[in-house]
């Protein structure tokens, strides 16, 4: 699994579609939002509207890390592949396995 | 059996270390023995748990991972039995209970149960969605290379040589043995299996999951084949040799209709990957 850089910001300083980087609970421990949730404007509003203050994010990889991420995880997949031969099982893994590791954070 | 092979093995000398091995652990064995049946006792199961402690503390840090969203407020095994449900505690249970008693040696130290408890989580997911038996899934996706646990354990010095020759030859690891040993670590996992009286589901799934006409007519060989290369593919113990296998496509378009939907299937795998990977920890 690749790791991920977080950082913490106040609420006001949150830009709609930044992703959260760790759940976030009410004072009681109920769950408000899961991890990897993509912020929106609107639920930005009703965070300030519960009195959050501020909230963990996902640092956004810059595209050369990316880039960078995604050869060496091609190269990986196609040594691991090497004697799965060009079937069509071998192909449909590959390529799920490589959306799942580069999806990102993007809820599904 | 081959009188080419290199180092042989005979079935006798395999038959005699499975003799020697540490008894089957009675708590994983009652739970694997219910998996065919309908009863559901929840209260069995708690007695049967709470009379190792061990297998207690290890089973509450994985209620209380972050997958099931209830961070240190599971403080019983009745608290996990009402979140994880009667089954999914059974499966995480024999999990718990095998990987200590027999714990992972020899070519993959540490690395043997996590890539056994991911090919367990990945067969229940595909299992699940094909209307198979979701804690058979489990089960014998965790349990599927057993017979790599024992050759590790009882023959050292024949592995060594398997390793050397599957290095050279950058073969698939049962391929090696056979080269190597006149037997592969498929049929000896067979052995133990039949030998403590698996379920028959398990058996087959243990001893046939890379032979195609066993493929074809077993559907739980046929999803260990599966899930075996998708954890490989998934690379969760990062052998720097590892390999996914040749995959069989009437195996493959069992289990999954297409990538949309494997990828649907897998979307958070890694988590639960990584929660069930909690039991391997000390307590």
């Amino acid at each position: 699994m690749q790791r991920v850089e977080t950082e913490t910001l106040a609420l006001d300083e949150v830009q709609p579609g930044a992703v959260l980087a760790v759940q976030l609970c009410d004072a009681s421990g109920m769950i408000l939002l899961p991890a990897g949730c993509t912020l929106d404007e609107a639920i930005l509003e009703r965070l300030r509207v519960r009195g959050v203050e501020r909230l963990q994010l996902v640092v956004p990889e810059s595209a050369a890390a990316r880039g960078a991420r995604e050869a060496a995880l091609q190269e990986r997949l196609e040594h691991l592949f090497r004697v799965a031969g060009t079937g069509e099982a071998a192909r449909e893994l590959m390529t799920v396995v490589l959306a799942l590791r580069t999806g990102g954070t993007d809820e599904h | 059996m081959s009188t080419e092979s290199i180092f042989p093995l005979e079935l006798d000398a395999v038959m005699e270390a499975v003799a020697r091995l540490p008894p089957f652990p009675e708590v994983a064995l009652q739970l694997l023995q219910s998996l065919d049946g309908a009863d559901a006792d929840s209260e069995q199961l708690e007695r049967l748990i709470a009379t190792d402690q061990i297998l207690t503390a290890r089973l509450l840090r994985v209620a209380n991972s972050s997958f099931y969203g209830m961070q240190g407020r599971i403080h019983s095994i009745r608290d996990a039995l009402v979140l994880i449900g009667y089954r999914g505690l059974r499966s995480l249970a024999i999990a718990a209970s095998l990987s200590s008693a027999l714990p992972g040696e020899g070519g993959q130290p540490g690395g043997f149960w996590r890539q056994g408890l991911a090919a367990g989580v990945v067969a229940q997911v595909l299992g699940r969605a094909a209307h198979l038996n979701p804690d058979v899934c489990f089960a014998a996706g965790l349990m599927h290379g057993l017979g790599r646990l024992l050759l590790a354990r009882a023959f050292p010095a024949q592995c060594a040589v398997v390793e050397d020759w599957r290095r050279e030859h950058d073969c698939m690891q049962h391929e090696a043995e056979r080269a190597v040993l006149g037997l592969d670590h498929l049929e000896v996992g067979q052995l133990l299996a039949e030998r403590w009286r698996f379920p028959a589901a398990l058996v087959s799934a243990i001893g046939g999951h890379q032979d195609p006409v066993r493929i074809a007519q077993d559907p739980y060989a046929a999803l260990v084949h599966v899930a075996d290369a998708v954890v490989i593919a998934l690379d969760v113990v990062p052998e720097r040799d590892a390999m996914v296998p040749c995959i069989d496509e009437g195996a493959w378009r069992r289990f999954v209709a297409s990538p949309e939907v494997l990828l649907h299937l897998l979307h958070d795998i890694d988590e639960q990957i990584e929660s069930a990977a909690g039991l391997l920890q000390a307590p």
